[in-house]
């Protein structure tokens, strides 16, 4: 076994849409559609993408959270295998895994005071001892993500949003998690308090080794944070390699079209011409593809990309393109 | 302009003065509850009084004043010669009716085209934004289109009579980069088109600095700095602007350490005494906590604007020279 703390393998999601009268079914929403990566420890994975290429599926489907929908391919946390787990079996994996979600005002319980937000998962997996520790355990949380102590009876409305995904942070870390998937954590976020937000995040990896996979569609955002990124267009990974890399050189040409769209804050630098264009926009996920699902609107199509499936490659920069396949 | 609140007044937009001149884009950036959005609702007339109320000020749009025009005024500029997009095209949008009755509404209206004349108009602005099968999709409802062809349809709307001013509140917020960057570069195409002059409301910088020439910066209600964009990005003059660059990460770069702008958000129910920023300010000095900093404009083509008591101009976002 390797040590990686998460690795998910060939996972697919699929929603299958409820029948509309007497006609055949409808077909189903490949949101996630063969995604394979692996996290190690205290290091993050960025998954980058527009609205509807999976990534948030992924996240759900990482903790068991897809509901009733159809699944298939593996996901091993610790080397130990969850996704074949019932509710009851994936309890004691939960306080592994812990999650910080986009809205900040929806995900903070309105009628619970902090103090009590941040406790419950101590509660839930009785960690900390004693309900004294506890309390200590909250107020060392709340001084670790630069909320003062002094608010620990106070209620979700009394914060500001930068504050409210504080706490969220607080509460994710309340039960010592090797791993938090953030989704969109700091998207909500104006950019004075979103840069906030982030280095505290960084300073929490460095400081307890937590891992993140952090989801993100601001492609900025994600550079900063990330060791290693992915990018998945269709419920697919398409692009997948370490940071700096992949930025420096994306191969992929849904990679570079997604960068050269993306404005960049510097008036001498976005005169530049060699954008990438992307005409029309994504198409729906229904759809079940002989060939690459971005052949489509790729510029650079080739002849067989609609008929030939591509892989990943398996190199430190892995990329599902068929301009990079030998023959 | 005020608004009179449960909890006491809010001065949403303090004293804020700027000019437009035709053809130019010009960028207002600011996080929320700056004002940024409440200037231009103003600019409009569409300032719900009470519980707004615009305690003073002007706005003159080729030389008539615009606070003193009557409903029936209003509507001769409204819509024809300023026209708005709003940020999210979904509640924009009437659901109950075709994209087709919204469009000649409007033509029918201002320019007092027939049922028949103003459909087919109606039709080639949908071409004009790029909309596929536009004879077709012209009977379809806002639902029916996804989301950047919902924008679209509302850019179709606002040029319909070719206005000489185009209010632009976020665009492009809710959209995805590559159909931000379509979008983006229909506004532009438009622009050249027609001559009309736009002002672009968003917290993006990446989106200002590749669409407009000027901006103005707003924190709290005040107008804090205002510059060509390659100035302002350049050479920076308030603290805030400073903060605000330094703490957008970028893509193109990989830079260790984000500097963050300490502190939170101003509450606008309770601004703090002297320049609203001090309490988030690195360059803070005894003087900030006291006096409000007056809005000094700095000689050139076209002039520069900055409210701080501080000389910035030689800083590069560490201490002041």
């Amino acid at each position: 076994m390797t040590t990686a703390l998460l690795q998910v393998r060939d996972l697919k999601v699929h929603f299958r849409p409820p029948r509309r009268g007497f006609g055949r079914p409808a077909p189903a929403i490949r949101a996630v559609d063969g995604v394979s990566f692996d996290v190690e420890p205290g290091q993050t994975l960025g998954l980058v993408g527009e609205s509807g290429c999976g990534k948030s599926t992924t996240a759900r489907a990482i903790l068991n959270l897809t509901g009733a929908a159809y699944r298939e391919g593996e996901v091993y946390l610790d080397g130990e295998r969850i996704d074949e787990l019932g509710e009851a079996a994936m309890w004691k994996h939960r306080a592994k895994v812990q999650m910080v979600f986009q809205d900040p005002f929806a995900s903070l319980n309105p009628r619970m005071t902090v103090g009590k937000i941040i406790r419950e998962p101590m509660r839930n997996f009785s960690v900390h001892g004693s309900s004294e520790d506890q309390r200590l355990e909250v107020i060392r949380l709340m001084e670790l993500v630069g909320i003062n102590p002094r608010y620990i009876n106070r209620y979700p409305h009394e914060f500001s949003g930068g504050q409210r995904q504080r706490i969220g942070i607080a509460r994710a870390l309340a039960v010592n998690p090797k791993l938090i998937v953030c989704d969109e954590a700091v998207s909500a976020l104006d950019v004075s308090i979103q840069a906030q937000v982030i280095n505290l995040l960084m300073d929490l990896q460095q400081k307890l080794g937590v891992a993140y996979v952090f989801i993100s569609h601001d492609l900025a955002v994600v550079r900063h944070i990330a060791h290693r990124v992915g990018v998945m267009y269709l419920g697919r990974i398409v692009e997948l390699a370490d940071s700096n890399e992949l930025y420096k050189s994306p191969r992929h040409p849904y990679t570079r079209a997604l960068l050269s769209a993306a404005p960049v804050p510097d008036p001498d630098q976005n005169v530049s011409q060699n954008r990438v264009k992307l005409e029309g926009e994504v198409p729906s996920p229904d759809i079940e593809y002989a060939g690459c699902p971005f052949a489509e609107r790729c510029p650079d199509v080739l002849s067989h990309c609609r008929t030939t499936p591509p892989q990943l490659s398996e190199e430190e920069h892995r990329v599902a393109c068929l301009l990079y396949e030998e023959p | 302009m005020e608004f009179h609140t449960d909890s006491g007044v809010v001065r949403a937009v303090n004293r804020v003065s700027f000019d437009l001149s035709p053809g130019e884009t010009l960028g207002i950036v600011g996080e929320s509850g700056s004002g940024k959005s409440v200037t231009n609702l103003a600019v409009l007339g569409l300032i719900a009084q009470p519980p707004g109320k615009i305690a003073g000020g002007s706005v003159q749009y080729d030389g008539q004043e615009l606070l003193e025009l009557d409903q029936r005024q209003w509507q001769q500029i409204r819509g024809k010669k300023i026209a708005m997009i709003f940020q999210d095209p979904m509640t924009a949008l009437n659901p109950f009716l075709t994209v087709e009755e919204q469009l000649i509404e409007v033509t029918m209206l201002h320019l007092g085209l027939g049922r028949t004349e103003a459909s087919q108009h109606a039709v080639q602005l949908l071409q004009k934004v790029g909309i596929p099968a536009a004879e077709k999709r012209i009977r379809d409802y806002p639902h029916q289109f996804s989301g950047g062809m919902r924008q679209r349809v509302m850019i179709a709307m606002a040029i319909s009579c070719q206005p000489d001013i185009l209010i632009a509140d976020e665009p492009t917020t809710a959209l995805d980069v590559t159909i931000q960057a379509q979008i983006l570069e229909l506004m532009k195409s438009m622009q050249e088109e027609f001559g009309t002059a736009i002002i672009f409301i968003t917290h993006d910088l990446g989106v200002v600095a590749s669409t407009c020439d000027r901006v103005m910066v707003m924190y709290a209600g005040q107008k804090v700095e205002q510059a060509t964009t390659r100035e302002l990005f350049n050479q920076p003059r308030h603290p805030y602007t400073i903060g605000l660059l330094n703490s957008a990460p970028r893509w193109d770069q990989s830079d260790e350490q984000l500097q963050a702008i300490d502190g939170q958000p101003p509450d606008l129910l309770n601004l703090p005494a002297g320049c609203s920023f001090h309490p988030r300010c690195q360059f803070v000095q005894d003087e900030c906590l006291q006096e409000i900093p007056p809005l000094v404009t700095l000689n050139g083509d076209p002039p520069r604007q900055h409210a701080c008591l501080r000389d910035l101009s030689t800083c590069k976002g560490g201490e002041p020279g």
